[in-house]
């Protein structure tokens, strides 16, 4: 049974025109003027700079201190020459091969004490929950350069408190050892600041994707005769999956570009058993004005990101994040 | 490019703080019992170095340069505090940290709005290439572009000045704010904006009289931590700003911990990391449960 009202002429005329602006044939530019401010702040920060490294890493480096105050990195061009110089050093490959290293030790550490931590917080009862998620919420927004100054503080040779509490156990004796004399002591307390700061993200956020697990699968998982770790193996494990995906690709990123964690912990001259690809271009680039070279190794330290970028932002389309 | 996972695990803080607890018996009970202890003893391990901070900057120097460290200030005293308060370059440093971040945060929101208003809202043209421009900056290390920026902004004369480093900032800040605030447009039904089109608004009333009050506990969520991002930032201000008037805290706490006046001053380096992390812990500690409403549609979905 349908009755026909005769529809109000001007609003259902109104509605019409609006829909067909909606849908853009009247709205036409409207959207390009709202996105014109942010298209052309990211042409002049991002664009501009992307263009510049460039053009500065296929130029020339001149090492005269006349040469660079006064062309300000702008020399001839030379090809891919820079490039090759930087891959036929042998300095290249070893911090390349430590930034690798490194941030292989850094993300998987951080993984894997922050699922821990994530399954612990379902496990344990609200009070206690609620005290551990506040502890790692002031560890979350402690700065990191501010973090390490602190853990530059615990583990100092002179009244550093590691130093002190390692010494009680028996048979240990730490007073007086410097943690930063050899590089891969020093690089494992900057381990400690990374994974320190990592860890509340990648804990709280894994620990809500846990509670989002379907109580009744885990449910039939334990009727069907699963073990704990098989329920998490098998259920809980592929329902976290797209989290973790993004997790360890942001992890990657990270920890592949850390750089202010280093800095401090070495007083602002990180020496050459300190530096990993990120110091190397600032030492190198900024600190000795080699802005060519340091540009050469900026790009490379891009295209060694750009997969897991590109792979990032893939994943964030496909769970429609992005859509 | 730190930013989209932050807010989108701290959405999940409120969540992790609901999960239901089963007990099932005496025996679970124990288990439970045994869990909260661990998480207490990773409570205590984890909050030790906030801890450390604070005591060390109440601490007398005499009292740190001790073999046996004290866990507690025997005798408190703020003199860390007060030196660090009466030093000029930190008050001035104070001011430009605030000056650069406020505007940053500032710039972005108003930008971003217009930005993340045009992908939440209609369908055009380009519309993915812009987004995806809006990721790929966001993702793109920072401390790669530092030498072309800083060549960039030596060229037009904003080296060593606060100008320079806003417009910077906004490397990091702006695709941040445009990608969150789209999270907090899309939330909004567009029915709400088809009505008020077809009562006679409009399109720019429609932003301003319906959008914007509604994605305002977004505006403040994403100023906060579009804040916390530019506050903590170190290495473009390091590279940019050259002269003790112009630098950020970030910078005053390296040259406090490696010039040789302060010596190994551990309680004013202390309480001079102390204020630095204030704003941002106190805005972060605030605003966490704000950053979270309204982020439903994260990496947290199944």
């Amino acid at each position: 049974m349908s009755i026909e009202i005769a529809p109000d002429e001007p609003v259902a005329e109104r509605r019409r025109l609006v829909l067909d602006r909606r849908r853009g044939s009247r709205a036409g530019n409207l959207p390009y003027l709202l996105i014109l401010p942010a298209s052309l702040v990211l042409l002049a920060v991002a664009g501009w700079p992307l263009y510049k490294i460039i053009t500065l890493s296929l130029q020339k480096q001149e090492s005269g201190k006349y040469a660079l105050f006064h062309n300000k990195g702008t020399t001839a061009f030379v090809g891919l020459r820079n490039f090759t110089n930087i891959l036929s050093d042998s300095t290249f490959w070893t911090v390349l091969l430590r930034t690798v290293t490194f941030t292989a030790v850094n993300v998987a550490l951080s993984l894997l004490l922050g699922m821990g931590i994530a399954l612990l917080l379902n496990r344990v009862s609200r009070w206690a929950r609620i005290i551990l998620v506040a502890v790692l919420l002031f560890a979350w927004a402690v700065p990191s350069t501010v973090s390490t100054q602190i853990f530059y503080w615990l583990f100092s040779n002179q009244y550093g408190v590691v130093n002190y509490l390692l010494s009680e156990i028996p048979g240990v004796h730490m007073h007086g050892h410097d943690w930063f004399a050899d590089p891969h002591q020093g690089l494992a307390v900057v381990t400690a600041v990374v994974v320190w700061g990592a860890i509340p993200l990648l804990a709280i956020s894994l620990h809500a994707g846990i509670t989002q697990v379907p109580r009744d699968t885990l449910e039939a998982a334990r009727v069907d005769g699963a073990g704990p770790w098989q329920a998490f193996r098998s259920v809980t494990l592929p329902f976290l999956r797209p989290l973790l995906v993004i997790l360890t690709t942001l992890s990657v990123i990270w920890d592949f570009g850390v750089f202010n964690q280093i800095w401090f912990m070495r007083n602002g001259h990180p020496e050459p058993g300190y530096q990993t690809l990120g110091i190397y271009m600032y030492s190198e680039g900024v600190g000795s004005s080699h802005y060519n070279f340091g540009a050469a190794v900026g790009v490379l330290m891009m295209l060694c990101l750009l997969g897991v970028m590109i792979f990032y932002i893939r994943q964030l389309f496909r769970i429609g994040d992005a859509a | 490019m730190t930013a989209t996972a932050d807010v989108t695990a701290a959405q999940t803080t409120t969540a992790a703080l609901k999960a239901p607890i089963r007990r099932h018996g005496a025996r679970r009970r124990y288990a439970t019992w045994a869990w909260n202890a661990l998480a207490m003893v990773l409570a205590v391990v984890i909050g030790f170095p906030i801890y450390w901070m604070l005591i060390t900057a109440f601490k007398r120097s005499s009292d740190i340069t001790t073999l046996t460290p004290q866990f507690w200030p025997a005798h408190p005293s703020l003199r860390g505090f007060s030196d660090v308060l009466h030093d000029p370059i930190f008050i001035d440093d104070m001011r430009n940290s605030a000056i650069i971040t406020l505007s940053a945060v500032l710039i972005s929101l108003v930008i971003g709005f217009f930005g993340a208003m045009a992908i939440a809202r209609f369908r055009f043209l380009g519309r993915k290439v812009f987004i995806f421009a809006v990721l790929i900056v966001q993702m793109i290390p920072l401390l790669a572009l530092t030498i072309p920026m800083s060549l960039l902004l030596d060229s037009v004369h904003l080296k060593n000045a606060l100008l320079g480093v806003i417009i910077a900032y906004l490397m990091f800040s702006m695709p941040y704010t445009v990608w969150t605030l789209r999270t907090f447009i899309a939330n909004v039904p567009p029915e709400l904006d088809e009505a008020a089109l077809v009562d006679g608004c409009s399109r720019w009333q429609v932003f301003y009289k319906i959008i914007l009050p509604l994605v305002g506990p977004g505006l403040i969520a994403t100023g906060v931590y579009g804040w916390i991002l530019a506050w903590n930032e170190f290495v473009l201000a390091n590279t940019l700003l050259l002269t003790n008037d112009k630098q950020t805290l970030m910078i005053y706490l390296l040259i406090f911990q490696s010039s040789p006046v302060h010596g190994a001053d551990w309680s004013g380096l202390m309480a001079a990391a102390t204020l630095t992390s204030l704003p941002v812990v106190v805005l972060f500690v605030i605003f966490q449960s704000r950053i979270s409403a309204g982020l439903t549609a994260g990496a947290v979905k199944g």
